[in-house]
């Protein structure tokens, strides 16, 4: 009977770490099977915000030539897979000389790296918080690899995703069904090689650079 | 030399020190800029910044706004008053006397 019961209890214990590793989180029945989803500014204003914080001087910018690709897998999340790329030349920080900094060869160097780029290889920690008729509202982790300044790290990014199925509504942005992702990341420049001009990193510049991306896509 | 007269010298000379200091750190008067406002998009509900025309009073070359600027043009006006201030006290006793 004790032999029955431990065999019993590490049977549970198998069949949970088993069924994490394969858990599968849907979108039904909102949506199934693949869909496309095209970054598009028709869906909403595709932005990337970013954040420089130091002792001397706090430095807000945005980047909006925003495209890319997600190829959603609406039964198995998790298996979803795309890629987002942004202009480095879209990069504003409010202020022009400083601009033209920014894409300059001594911190991110547009002429020879014009593109940011993440390659989205799986979903993890998939959460749905809202399914109803017309709307999924889900978080996650994006796992997958981030190019900057010429260097590949692999990154995991948590996000939020909004999937509104098409309606009167959203039709009266663009066809096919709605799709916001939201995401809150940090990224430190050093890990990508970016060293700036000598002195300015700390000071004026921060290490660590917070970024907000939104995406806004529709189904194609 | 009187010490009213010498303080007027002094001060007029540290105005255009300052003046140059400010003009040699380039020094812009106004500098059109841009600066972020939100809005919210009411399909989704979210917050998206948006950029709207502004004016930045004097940048470095940098294109940063510059602890030595700011410094720079006040200290100019301060020393250019003293200086006005000093010079009218002068001339004002050099007339009673």
């Amino acid at each position: 009977m004790y032999r029955l019961n431990i065999s019993f209890f590490l049977l549970v214990i198998f069949c949970l770490i088993i069924g994490d590793s394969y858990a599968q989180t849907s979108l039904n029945p909102i949506a199934s099977g693949k869909k496309k989803i095209v970054l598009t500014n028709e869906a909403g204003q595709n932005i990337i915000e970013f954040l420089s914080s130091a002792p001397l001087e706090d430095i807000h910018g945005t980047a909006n030539k925003i495209s890319g690709e997600i190829l959603l897998n609406a039964d198995t999340i998790e298996q979803s897979t795309g890629k987002i790329v942004v202009d480095v030349y879209s990069m504003e920080t409010g202020i022009e000389k400083r601009d033209r900094h920014l894409q300059s060869e001594e911190w991110l160097d547009a002429e020879k790296y014009p593109t940011i780029e993440f390659q989205l290889e799986k979903i993890a920690d998939v959460e749905v918080l809202e399914k109803n008729a017309g709307k999924a509202v889900l978080k996650g982790t994006a796992v997958g690899k981030f190019t900057l300044h010429g260097v590949t790290k692999a990154l995991q990014i948590p996000f939020t995703m909004t999937y509104l199925k098409e309606s009167p509504q959203t039709r009266q942005r663009t066809s096919g069904d709605l799709v916001l992702i939201e995401s809150n990341f940090a990224i430190s420049l050093k890990d990508f090689n970016i060293t700036g001009r000598k002195g300015l990193i700390g000071k004026r510049v921060g290490e660590t650079i917070q970024i907000t991306a939104r995406f806004f896509g529709a189904t194609r | 030399m009187n010490s009213l007269r010498l303080a007027w010298q002094l001060s007029f000379l540290f105005a255009i020190a300052t003046l140059l200091w400010w003009i040699a750190e380039g020094g812009e008067i106004f500098t059109k800029s841009k600066r972020l406002i939100e809005e919210t998009d009411p399909l989704f509900g979210t917050k998206i910044q948006k950029w709207v025309e502004d004016f930045t009073i004097g940048l470095l070359p940098s294109g940063t706004s510059g602890l030595e600027w700011v410094a720079a043009l006040p200290l100019f006006g301060l020393f250019l008053v003293l200086g006005i201030i000093f010079w009218s006290l002068e001339r004002r006793r050099s007339r009673v006397s």
